[in-house]
């Protein structure tokens, strides 16, 4: 008797407490790209707020696949214009803003490579057998450098050299662990610890990535979700994601 | 030039330690109580398991020698052996079982006629009776003309009628083959009809003649009884497998 | 219209993988089955890995084997004279070691339960140990390489997070239908992602059906 009633109470205290917990953290939906700068921000805004922004990192294909079918996030942010527009236009979240962009970088952990004069003169090369692009159809990254491939008409010659991970951090990992001779990566992801192992060049065919989010029309918590968007936008969040390779404009 | 050998085994509880011999066209059988080896001597003769020591020379031949360091593994000793069950393989029709590591087809088929199962030729082992399986068997044994043949308990699982008709056979087919034909069984009737010579076994060693009298204890004349010392050959049958 | 070319792909890759695995799996049951040696259960175990971990797991580890970096992968330049990473073969590899206990365990069963007298009867009548394993042993475990067959002809087809690592989704090559389908998802081409979906289920079938044709008479 005694047994259950501890039991009883203790089921009370973790769903009592829930609420609670709910008051002071938003849920957000982050592109897998963005993981780093996202977790400074939202350990500053934490600092400055008392509000925890919690974050699930994964492919923004994934997220909005999630999104449209109910899942409880507050915020989105996406890697591309396209998937937040989409879903602004289904009613799914409101209108959309950007938060940063990215730039795609030519990656790689060959030091005999290091010392080319640009992107081009890496991919063309008879000894580079394997070349990572993110799936272009999925990863706005990989869209990016597909355009880049394309404007310098590498495009088709290049095919049986290009290997497609699912995702920008796959990517990295492939050209960061020597799977691949090369990578087309975040810029992000090249100014990492583990980036600092390889170097990387610049692509500038490829256009800058513009990432936008937007507030979720299902959340509870539009309120502190706008205030966050705010600091998002603040000259303090862009100081942040700067050293992260980001820009806002 | 039939079968000699001299075997040393050790078992769980008492070591097999005999000799025996058989000569061409004789029939030998090993009689005793279950468990106590026989079977593993007739395994030991076929190669399907090394002695401690000893030696076995057949035809001539010398399959096994400890001291020499001589072992001929049982693909080369060109025997035939039949189980008590499980000697048919599942997945061949009769004919093919008998053929299947015979001389040629014709000495298959001829087997397969003489022990009177042609007829079945065409069926699966699984669809015919004990006794026509162990016909079988012993056709697929004798079609490789193997320089001996060893039978272990073969008619045990059969019921009593079909057991004496295999025995007639058996007994018909000795004289013919003059290979010598060893066979196990725990049955004494068994052994006395077919045997040329009997040897009984007991945990692994060759019995005296008291203890065949012992063995047979329930089968003896009234008129013996009265004269055998019963609780002493108990004892002595105690001593000597102690 | 849609690239169906994953989709034979991915019947290539599980056909492939299965004829392996058979040859294979009969070659490590058959001991396995048949002798007790020192560090038996430690082999067992072994072969029983890929069971118990996540497939991106053993993806990664492979895929950390197969890099051109690596030891795997160094010694396959060095024999064929080019990469072994994102390619069929690595995939086959890949496929071989995530479904080898699928196959190893029916075999083991199916030669265990062959009465030891059989295979003596086979060896008395002057059968060696490898002619026995074709005539006597093989025949009667039918069922147990038919299990087999099955279980790692589908596994295969449904394999994801072990290609995921080490394939690259190359098309043409290493984009099975497993694959193809996952980024048809992601790139809300939802309606590929059901045809393809589909289509596996006829392959599965007309795979089973031909087994239960070849390997069981009855």
């Amino acid at each position: 008797m005694l047994r259950a009633r501890i039991l009883y109470m203790f089921l009370l205290f973790i769903f009592g407490a829930m609420p609670a917990m709910a008051e002071d953290t938003l849920k957000a939906a982050v592109a897998a790209n963005f993981i780093a700068p996202f977790e400074e921000l939202a350990a500053q805004y934490q600092r400055q707020t008392g509000v925890k922004v919690e974050a699930t990192f994964t492919s923004s294909g994934k997220l909005y696949a999630q999104i449209v079918n109910g899942a409880p996030f507050d915020l989105f942010l996406s890697a591309d214009e396209d998937r937040p527009r989409r879903l602004a236009d289904k009613g799914l979240c409101g209108a959309p803003f950007v938060y940063a962009k990215g730039r795609v970088v030519l990656f790689t952990t060959r030091k005999d490579l290091c010392g080319a004069k640009d992107w081009l003169s890496i991919v063309t090369r008879a000894d580079v057998k394997k070349l990572a692009v993110a799936n272009p159809e999925t990863a706005p990254y990989g869209a990016a450098a597909k355009q880049a491939l394309e404007q310098t008409n590498l495009w088709e010659t290049l095919q049986p050299r290009l290997v497609f991970p699912q995702d920008i951090a796959q990517a990295f990992q492939y050209a960061g662990t020597g799977a691949t001779d090369a990578g087309f990566c975040a810029l992000s992801s090249a100014l990492t610890k583990e980036g600092a192992k390889g170097c990387y060049l610049p692509v500038p065919q490829a256009p800058a990535i513009v990432q936008s989010g937007c507030i979720l029309t299902t959340s509870p918590h539009k309120v502190q979700s706008e205030k966050f968007t705010a600091f998002l936008n603040s000259p303090e969040a862009l100081k942040i994601i700067q050293r992260f390779g980001y820009t806002r404009d | 030039m039939g079968i000699a050998a001299k075997i040393r085994l050790p078992r769980s509880g008492f070591t097999i330690d005999l000799e025996l011999a058989c000569a061409p066209g004789k029939l030998l059988s090993l009689v005793g109580p279950s468990g106590a080896g026989k079977t593993s001597i007739l395994r030991v003769l076929a190669g399907l398991e090394k002695p401690a020591s000893g030696h076995i020379t057949c035809g001539g031949f010398t399959w096994v020698d400890t001291a020499a360091g001589v072992y001929v593994p049982p693909q080369k000793r060109r025997l035939g052996y039949v189980f008590q069950e499980f000697t048919l393989f599942p997945h061949l029709t009769i004919r093919e079982n008998a053929a299947f590591a015979a001389k040629n087809r014709q000495t298959a088929d001829e087997l397969l006629k003489r022990l009177k199962i042609w007829h079945l030729r065409g069926a699966r082992p699984d669809k015919i009776s004990g006794g026509e399986r162990q016909r079988a068997a012993i056709c697929q044994a004798l079609a490789r003309i193997p320089r001996a043949l060893l039978l272990d308990e073969p008619f045990s699982a059969l019921d009593a009628l079909t057991r004496r008709n295999l025995r007639e056979e058996l007994k018909a087919l000795k004289t013919e083959l003059n290979i010598p034909i060893i066979h196990v069984t725990h049955d004494i009737r068994e052994a006395l009809y077919l045997g040329d010579e009997v040897l009984p076994v007991v945990q692994g060693k060759a019995a005296h003649k008291w203890m065949l009298q012992f063995l047979m204890r329930d089968r003896l004349s009234p008129a013996c009884r009265g004269r055998i010392d019963w609780e002493h050959e108990e004892e002595l049958y105690q001593e000597e497998t102690a | 219209m849609i690239d169906l070319v994953p989709l034979y792909l991915s019947a290539k890759l599980a056909l492939v993988t299965t004829a392996i695995l058979l040859m294979i799996g009969a070659a490590l049951a058959y001991p396995l089955a048949m002798s007790r040696f020192a560090g038996k259960s430690l082999c067992e175990a072994f072969i029983n890995l890929p069971l118990v971990l996540p497939p991106t797991v053993l993806g990664f580890f492979l895929l950390m084997l197969m890099g051109p970096r690596a030891v795997l992968g160094r010694a396959w330049q060095a024999l064929f004279g080019s990469g072994l990473l994102f390619t069929f073969t690595a995939l086959v590899m890949a496929s071989i070691i995530y479904s080898l206990p699928f196959v190893v365990q029916p075999m083991k069963t199916a030669f265990t339960r062959i009465d030891k007298r059989l295979i003596e009867n086979a060896y008395v009548l002057g059968l060696s140990p490898l002619k026995t394993f074709f005539r006597v042993i093989l025949p009667n475990s039918l069922g147990g390489v038919a299990a087999g067959a099955i279980l790692v002809f589908l596994h295969t087809l449904g394999e994801f997070g072990v290609i995921l690592m080490v394939g690259g989704s190359m098309p043409g090559e290493t984009k099975v239908a497993s694959i193809a389908i996952y980024e048809a998802v992601e790139a809300l081409r939802y309606q590929d992602a059901w045809i393809l979906s589909a289509l596996l289920i006829p392959t599965s079938y007309i795979f089973l059906l031909v087994s239960y044709r070849v390997f069981r008479s009855e």
